[in-house]
């Protein structure tokens, strides 16, 4: 079958049970598509290097967390995975280029998923043009996010934190930004 | 259809986005604060697409229809339209398909400038109104970090002619009348094959004398001899359809409680589908065929002939339900004299056995169609189990007293066109002229 035929949708689900087919084009399950989000989301958090190599009890939680994500993509919990992300490569110390670079993409691409996971019921399924289409709005964030990756790894990283008052200037710009761009708490949120 | 309008507001947050956009943001206020910059562009990829996605958020709402271009359609498969009107930077949508009580077939799909035609083939065995799917749409905003409210549901339903499937031999009533038609009646006439040789008479034709005949009876030529035909005549048939009943072949549906599966046939889609396939095989014979219903008390459709008859008559089936008329009726049907009697019920009630003893003590030729579909028991407990049994023990009484009067009995579940053949043969009690043959046109 070529990917502008279109296929059923039913098989043995709810479809063949009502006697029907939705025809679109290529789609795959929405629970793989969350199986997917747990695996990238567990491959974000243990991803080891040198000198950041998780301990057993520790691994086991950030796949629990990963698997949380993946189960109930809805919940938020891609939020709480990014700031792990973040958290152990601040405790770990400074990962390697190839780690940063890896990190960039598993994370966001993570979260990309889990957004559209968290609005496609288990039991259904998503056409893949769908994902297809979003995956070139992906590659134009993550682009410059790894040119970004690579110029802090590369160039700025030893003189980093070495001004207070450029950090204390970061900060301050960084939460301004996001005062400004976060939405204010309920409004225009889905209820 | 629902027409999608622009309220002016743009659509909602997607919880999961406002998280990932937190997360980020959070990442970059640590990197930030602890100077770590590896730490803050781990987050900045998932807070910038998030504020990508909420800068571009579609304003206005979303319409769905549901469009089924075939106006009568026959069971089988039939295809629906489901049409998502959304603003042109809706690059998808949640489609969720239904039908009846079932679960609902949700597809994400994508959305060419917020539109998608999207084909819904429906399966379908069941005749009469029905509903064919019920369409519900969301649509999501770019990367599914914001949504639109969801759009009314719409629904498509139809009336589902009942089909036709070929029938062989029917049986004929006792006494056939009028003087065209496309059976031998047993009086003489024109048309039908040899009755007997006659003396000549006032009001033969010249051309019945037979020559050969006279000759050896009278050499004298003292007396002509003429042949005799039997005259053709066509037959009355009234399609009788319990429609109080509609049960599927889950006992456990016949409560009213819970839908039958929409994928298998009622008694009442058996009954329709008989009435019609006898229906075309009485009319392509040339036989006069009316309907009328058990059910309920309105206007019969009187017996007519051709092909518009069987059009007319399909329809008065597709549009039988049950429940529309909860008067009793005080008696039987009437119906035309000399009429054969074909009734369709499932006979889990006295009532039909009564009128059918009626019309069978008054002269007529009754048929017994049981419609009562395959049942499915294996999931039935013990309890129902007894129930049903008791139910069936009842049923076969009355079948039983059916044949007890004579009656021919078909089940449209186990082969009826041998039953009907052999309701033919058997004819009615002395009368062995009157079958005929419903020929394959």
């Amino acid at each position: 079958m070529s990917a502008a035929e279109p296929s059923p949708t039913s098989g043995r689900g709810p479809g063949a049970r009502a006697g029907l087919d939705v025809e679109v084009g290529r789609t795959v399950p929405a629970w793989t598509v969350r199986a997917v989000v747990a695996l990238v989301g567990s491959a974000a958090l243990v991803l080891p290097w040198p000198g950041g190599v998780l301990p057993a009890p520790v691994v086991v939680l950030a796949v629990a967390l990963a698997l949380v994500v993946g189960l109930r993509p809805r919940s938020g919990a891609a939020g709480v995975l990014v700031v792990a992300v973040g958290l152990r490569l601040a405790v770990q110390g400074p990962a390697p280029l190839w780690a940063l670079c890896t990190l960039v993409l598993l994370v966001h691409g993570t979260v990309w998923l889990a957004t559209w996971a968290g609005r496609v019921p288990f039991a259904a399924r998503v056409e893949l043009a769908v994902l297809r289409s979003g995956l070139r709005r992906l590659l134009v964030v993550q682009v410059p996010a790894q040119a970004v990756a690579v110029l802090v790894v590369t160039l700025a990283q030893p003189s980093v934190g070495a001004s207070d008052v450029a950090r204390i200037v970061g900060l301050v710009a960084a939460a301004a930004v996001t005062v400004l761009v976060l939405p204010r708490a309920g409004a225009d949120e889905e209820d | 259809m629902t027409v999608p309008r622009d309220d002016g507001r743009p659509w909602a947050r997607a919880h999961a986005s406002v998280a990932v956009a937190a997360g980020g943001a959070a990442l970059v206020l640590l990197g930030v604060a602890a100077g770590r910059a590896d730490v803050a562009v781990v987050g900045v990829a998932p807070l910038v697409a998030v504020l990508w996605d909420w800068s571009r958020r579609p304003r206005g709402e979303v319409g769905i229809s549901l469009v089924q271009p075939v106006q009568q359609p026959e069971p089988g498969e039939m295809v629906v339209h489901a049409g998502i009107n959304a603003p042109d930077d809706a690059p998808a949508a949640l489609l969720a398909v239904r039908r009846g009580r079932t679960p609902a077939v949700v597809t994400l799909v994508r959305l060419e400038h917020g539109r998608r035609v999207v084909r819904v083939r429906v399966r379908t065995v069941r005749t009469g109104p029905q509903e064919l799917a019920t369409a519900e749409a969301l649509a999501l905003g770019a990367g599914g970090a914001s949504l639109a409210e969801a759009a009314d549901p719409v629904e498509v339903r139809t009336v589902v002619l009942p089909g036709t499937p070929r029938l062989g031999e029917v049986p004929l009533p006792p006494r056939l009348r009028g003087l065209s038609g496309a059976h031998e009646s047993r009086r003489a006439g024109e048309g039908g094959g040899l009755r007997d040789v006659h003396p000549y008479s006032s009001g033969d034709r010249m051309r019945r004398i037979d020559w050969r005949t006279t000759a050896r009876r009278s050499p004298q030529l003292r007396e002509l001899y003429v042949r005799r035909e039997h005259a053709l005549a066509e037959a009355a048939v009234v399609l009788v359809v319990d429609s109080r009943d509609d049960v599927g072949p889950d006992p456990l549906t016949w409560r009213g409680s819970n839908l039958p599966d929409p994928l298998e046939a009622t008694s009442l889609d058996l009954a329709r589908t008989a009435a019609a396939a006898l229906a075309q095989a009485y009319l392509g014979q040339g036989d006069r065929v009316g309907l009328d219903d058990l059910g309920v008390l309105r206007r019969p459709l009187p017996p007519g002939a051709g092909r518009r008859q069987l059009d007319r008559v399909r329809h008065a089936l597709a549009v039988t339900q049950p429940g529309i008329d909860q008067r009793a009726r005080a008696r039987a049907p009437q119906v035309p004299s000399g009429a054969l009697v074909v009734l369709f019920s499932t006979f889990l009630d006295d009532e039909p056995v009564e009128v059918a003893a009626h019309w069978q003590r008054i002269g007529h030729r009754i048929v017994a169609v049981d419609v009562l579909p395959d049942l499915r028991t294996r999931h039935l407990d013990g309890r129902e189990r007894l129930a049903l049994r008791l139910v069936s023990l009842a049923r076969e009484d009355r079948l039983a007293a059916l044949a007890d009067l004579g009656i021919d009995l078909v089940s449209w579940r186990d082969s009826p066109v041998t039953a009907l053949t052999l309701a033919r043969r058997r004819g009615a009690p002395g009368r062995g002229r009157t079958v005929a043959s419903a020929a394959h046109r």
